[in-house]
């Protein structure tokens, strides 16, 4: 198990800096929004107690938590100050959760799942403060699988709110397969060499080897971004610089002409975010190449596990891109 | 402020025109057709009669294709006359206490360009006595404007309350749903009590009281411009297809927004309950406290068949907690939710793809002065307070669908509260009053509770 700690500080967006109006009766409150596919989520805090949907409950095909017979749209609520909501809309498909604390003082761990085999979503961490109103909003892609429970780790203080990615033995190479089952990475050959460089980074984690990690950590991610960059001003679109990665084979193989290549978020970002927690872990390593842009322009997609826009200060974020 | 400046700078002698015989109550249907009671146009004729054909209403657009005239000058820079003004005689006959609808629609011509500086349109009504045409809104007994602005493409409607020494007073502000070459319509609503403007059948501003105490329109006024203002020179506008009309109280309106029935803090008075008995007061501490909302349904146009942000569902669907909000923050739903379409991104989605149609109140940042507090447990003591400190309550609830027979959750916003009986008891008790975006028909919160498998979950609380 691999952690990496992002920190961001509490100085965010003032949202409302004159209020006129009241405030609601607590000082802070956190909000975590999964918003679309069926991402099923609990908090649980330092005591045990979980906020969120009761992991012992049936889930019916929309997602919604079903308790001895009866909807239960409200899930578990036994974190001091919390609550919890689900939501369906008539005939939807996917149901969404909102999981509140109010005046979170903590060191929580986020707990998702999915019914579907493959799952990826934009969830929302906020922490809203009153008095005077500021928000300072986190937003991170997360990739999930059916019947398999990751962790992300959320720590507020007054010092920060720090979010902490749990990378399981496993998780990449289960997130890559996951992400080129929905088919937010194209064609099948991208696909076949980011999977095989997974698995080999799986390899060296279970060996221990470090520096091969690394190396290939860096390759995934060059190739990654080389994919999220095709077509952009500037970036490569040629396999060149692959030389010498058998993993990379399917796509010298693949060519470059009259292929559509990408490798496009929500999956994109979470891949990165999976990569980058796994090398900056690692000792002595630094950022990744971001890959692709031969002009170092900053084309390498979306913010990752940082406070991106109107967020707080990156503090020690780690993820950086286009940084060639 | 260009908008006070602009107002307070026209003080030129406009125009009053006095139609032939107008009389009150002449049912008038959007698009106003053929017995429009006055039809003005600058530069061709300073009055077009009554019943008048001289260029046709019956179109709203090329029809009436005159050549570019500027009118808006004067108004400015104090010389001719410049806005269309209503008949005299329209005003004449609205001037008593009562609920009254004037309807203009009007074209705006090529000449307004959005490209251009400010494209400013500007219709008021105003009862001081001695600033009948001119707009200054600084003098006590005027009442009510509305302004629409465009530059460059952003545009805005103000909603501004005069009755003032340093003029105007910006109550609302909203994106306008105005549009150059369109057919709009402009459309003010006095019930005896409080004043609605709409645009285009959406209810854009009120309810909410006029100072003067008049309880009566002064006079209309509707001008163009393009470029310029507080003093600049204005380029050429005009407008086709002006006509003023009033339409008496119960007219079917053409949207369900315009109907009396969309305004429910309109009748807060526990007085104007039905009480069965002479039972004492009610102890019910929401009587009184009203929401400031404006009231929309999800199903309806324009924005009803729109996508919800970047989900692939449509508003009328799942819009109901955006049209909530839209009700909350007094502007139309299609509006809000083009602002969260600006806004919103997949890594920080308002309402990403399929998410059940909930609002991600952390990724709402362009409304600005609406503190969003944490789910709650449904409480109605809790809710009758919050009514009274001016607060919002937005109550969660699963329904069946009448259209598909499918639960699901939807959204509701608490209005104020009533001592009233509810169907299918024998006795009033204290009920919550709601606008529900889904449904014409649930004006109470205990609906939810009557129908078996419909249920109230819980609440939040919006703090403005």
């Amino acid at each position: 198990m691999k952690w990496i700690v992002i920190t961001i500080g509490l100085v965010g967006t003032v949202v409302c800096a004159d209020a006129f109006g009241a405030n609601p009766p607590y000082a802070q409150l956190l909000s975590i929004n999964f918003s679309a596919p069926n991402l099923e989520a609990y908090l649980s805090d330092t005591a045990g107690n979980r906020t969120g949907i009761d992991p012992s409950a049936v889930l019916d095909s929309v997602g919604r938590q079903i308790v001895n017979g009866i909807e239960a749209p409200n899930g578990l609520q036994e974190i001091p100050g919390s609550a919890s909501d689900q939501s369906n809309i008539e005939g939807q498909s996917t149901t969404g959760w909102e999981i509140d604390i109010e005046n979170p003082s903590d060191t929580y761990v986020l707990n998702y799942t999915s019914i579907y085999l493959a799952a990826a979503d934009a969830v929302s961490i906020d922490l809203q403060s009153y008095s005077p109103r500021k928000l300072t909003p986190f937003n991170i892609y997360l990739l999930a699988q059916k019947n398999v429970y990751k962790q992300l780790q959320i720590s507020v203080s007054l010092a920060g709110i720090t979010i902490t990615p749990t990378i399981n033995s496993g998780d990449f190479l289960r997130d890559t397969q996951s992400a080129c089952a929905l088919e937010d990475i194209s064609p099948p050959e991208a696909c076949e060499a980011l999977e095989d460089l997974a698995a080999e980074v799986e390899k060296s984690i279970s060996g221990g080897d470090a520096r091969k990690e690394a190396s290939e950590l860096n390759l995934y991610l060059f190739v990654l971004n080389l994919l999220h960059n095709w077509g952009s001003s500037g970036s490569l679109q040629n396999w060149r610089n692959l030389a010498g990665c058998p993993e990379c084979v399917p796509l010298f193989k693949k060519g470059t002409h009259g292929v559509n290549f990408f490798a496009k978020d929500p999956a994109y970002s979470a891949l990165v975010l999976d990569a980058q927690t796994l090398l900056n872990a690692l000792p002595n390593q630094g950022t990744s190449q971001g890959g692709g842009n031969q002009d170092g322009s900053d084309q390498g997609g979306g913010n990752h596990g940082g406070g991106n826009e109107g967020g707080g200060n990156q503090g020690e974020s780690n993820h950086r891109r286009g940084d060639n | 402020m260009r908008t006070i400046g602009w107002l307070s700078s026209c003080l030129g002698i406009c125009l009053l025109i006095s139609a032939a015989t107008v009389s009150a109550g002449i049912i008038e249907q959007y698009p106003l057709a053929t017995n429009a009671v006055g039809l003005y146009h600058p530069g061709i004729d300073d009055l077009i009669p009554e019943g008048s054909v001289a260029f046709s209403v019956t179109t709203c657009g090329a029809a009436a294709n005159i050549p570019a005239y500027s009118i808006l000058n004067a108004c400015n820079n104090g010389t001719s006359p410049t806005a269309l003004v209503a008949p005299a005689s329209l005003m004449s006959a609205m001037s008593g206490l009562g609920a009254y609808y004037i309807q203009m629609n009007f074209t705006a011509g090529p000449g307004i360009s959005f490209d251009n500086y400010y494209y400013d349109l500007y219709a008021a009504s105003y009862g001081g006595p001695s600033d009948v045409c001119t707009a200054d809104l600084g003098e006590a007994g005027d009442l009510i404007g509305i302004l629409a602005t465009s530059q460059k493409g952003y545009a805005e409607v103000e909603w501004i309350l005069g009755n003032s020494a340093s003029g105007a007073t910006a109550i609302v502000r909203t994106s306008s749903v105005l549009e150059y070459g369109g057919c709009n319509t402009l459309k003010f609503v006095f019930d005896g009590t409080y004043y609605y403007i709409f645009i285009n059948g959406i209810l854009e501003a009120g309810p909410t009281t006029g100072t003067s105490g008049t309880g009566q329109f002064g006079s209309l006024m509707l001008q163009v411009t393009d470029g310029g203002y507080n003093g600049a020179a204005r380029g050429g506008g005009w407008m086709s297809n002006v006509v003023f009309a009033s339409i008496p109280v119960g007219t079917p309106s053409p949207t369900p927004s315009m109907t009396p029935s969309m305004t429910p803090s309109m009748t807060p008075s526990p007085s104007a309950s039905p009480s069965p008995t002479a039972t004492p007061t009610p102890a019910c501490a929401g009587i009184g406290c009203n929401a400031q909302v404006a009231s929309y349904k999800q199903y309806d146009s324009p924005w009803g068949p729109e996508t919800l942000d970047a989900s692939t569902d449509t508003i009328a669907l799942s819009g109901c907690m955006l049209t909530c909000f839209a009700m909350v923050m007094e502007q139309d739903p299609d509006t809000v939710n083009n602002t969260f379409e600006a806004t919103s991104s997949t890594a920080s989605p308002v309402f990403a793809t399929n998410n059940s149609g909930r609002i991600n109140f952390g990724n709402t940042a362009p409304f600005t002065g609406l503190a969003p507090g944490s789910n709650e447990n449904y409480d109605q003591t809790v809710i009758e307070n919050a009514l009274c400190q001016g607060e919002v309550p937005i109550v969660h609830v699963i329904r069946i669908s009448k259209r598909t027979g499918l639960r699901g959750d939807h959204y509701v916003i608490v209005t104020g509260e009533d001592f009233t009986i509810a169907p299918g008891a024998t006795a009033a008790t204290c009920r919550l009053k709601i606008n529900d975006p889904g449904d014409s028909t649930f004006d109470h919160l205990d609906s939810y509770q009557r129908l078996a498998g419909q249920s109230i979950v819980d609440m939040r609380l919006l703090y403005p």
